[in-house]
């Protein structure tokens, strides 16, 4: 048997939307990228973005960001590609090589950043000297990559940064923060974050879009992409187990995640937010970037690991 | 008629190899539960292209990538 496209009679290769019809290659790009213009537009995630600094990984999500957002507004918002070099063994070097690849095949100007050459540690140390920062390694990967992310769209005049999270990560991520009572977590979690004081504004164009989407869209593009699992991710807990019950649920109720995410940003976000007087408006004393505190989380951070003395750590 | 489809089905990340015998007419959804997964978290390719779920599987290859995974 071979399915047909429901638009063209071309040979199907997934069902989509909520008719669930079957798509071709040519006409799955098009749902994509269709959906993706469609969240851009309900949360006027472009509006007074002239230059938008794209966060990628190498990853499928943030490959399928850089595309869809080259494909859709080429001409009209500026991208400039930014991947950090995390110094992950036999992990970030890859990654840094996939995301290369593909902003030299979309000819979009890029920076790399290594975090051992500009800040002098990376995130097996931080792995390796847990205890030392006191943070689990993915919260500090994530202070980590924020901070370089908001550096470089200063320096580069960005007005947005977009990053890849798609519609899984954020509703597992929403769900966790109630679970959790991070009840400051969970307002962030909007497909756009507003500027306050020197942070630039965030915004994630996949929000409504699943990982089997992003998937399917990269795989199709014939993009080449990075499909590995992080050492340092958990590989139990709440978090993989949370993650495989949202994909069970949405097998049984399709759109599920969407209907609970959409929810919660239209519906509980807004009541429970209040204009925030501590996080960004301070500055911090060693780097002049935004902090809650003296000093920044990631000045923390890189002090414990660079300049705490050796022995006895390891 | 035989009466099972053997298909041999990588699952990446990982590379992990299983080697499964479907009754005939089995469609892509009864491999990937075969496999203990989710249909919501996953791509099935068959020669790097992807394929609807209710395809009837045949004899042969097949890539499961995992959607949970990579960034
Ligand atoms: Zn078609
Ligand atoms: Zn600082």
């Amino acid at each position: 048997m071979r399915l047909r496209c429901r638009i063209c009679g071309e040979r199907a290769v997934a069902r989509a939307g909520p008719g669930r019809r079957y798509l071709c290659a040519r006409h799955y790009l098009e749902h994509f990228e269709r959906r993706v213009a469609k969240t851009v537009e309900k949360y006027r995630l472009l509006r007074g973005v002239r230059r938008l600094l794209v966060a990628v990984s190498g990853g499928k999500d943030s490959v399928a960001l850089l595309h869809v957002l080259h494909r859709l507004y080429r001409g009209r918002v500026e991208l400039v590609g930014l991947t950090i070099d995390l110094g992950i063994e036999g992990y970030s070097t890859p990654q840094v090589e996939f995301a290369r690849r593909n902003f030299e095949a979309l000819g979009i100007d890029y920076r790399v950043v290594g975090l051992a050459e500009e800040y002098g540690f990376t995130i097996d140390l931080a792995s390796r000297r847990r205890r030392l920062v006191r943070r689990p390694t993915c919260s500090v990967c994530g202070i980590v990559k924020r901070y370089v992310m908001n550096r470089i769209a200063i320096e580069v005049g960005a007005d947005a940064i977009a990053t890849g999270h798609n519609l899984d990560d954020l509703s597992l991520f929403t769900l966790m923060s109630i679970a959790q009572g991070r009840i400051d977590d969970l307002v962030k979690l909007v497909p756009r974050t507003e500027k306050m004081g020197a942070l630039v504004p965030r915004i994630r164009p996949l929000a409504l879009v699943s990982g089997k989407e992003t998937l399917t869209y990269v795989v199709l593009l014939g993009a080449p992409f990075h499909h590995e699992n992080c050492p340092h991710a958990p590989s139990d807990g709440l978090r993989p187990e949370l993650s495989a019950m949202l994909e069970r649920l949405e097998d049984r109720n399709l759109e599920f995640r969407k209907m609970m995410y959409t929810n919660i940003v239209s519906n509980l976000i807004p009541r429970i937010s209040r204009p925030d007087d501590k996080a960004g408006t301070g500055t911090c004393t060693i780097c002049g970037m935004p902090a809650s505190g003296k000093i920044c989380s990631f000045c923390r951070i890189r002090m414990r690991l660079t300049e705490h003395p050796k022995i006895g750590v390891e | 008629m035989p009466d099972t489809v053997r298909v041999r089905v990588r699952v990446i990340p990982g590379g992990r190899l299983e080697d499964l015998e479907l009754e005939p007419g089995s469609k892509v959804a009864d491999m990937v539960e075969r496999l203990g997964l989710a249909l919501s978290g996953v791509v099935v390719l068959r020669d790097g292209s992807p394929l609807p779920e209710d395809e009837v599987v045949e004899e042969g290859e097949y890539t499961v990538l995992l959607a949970a995974s990579g960034g």
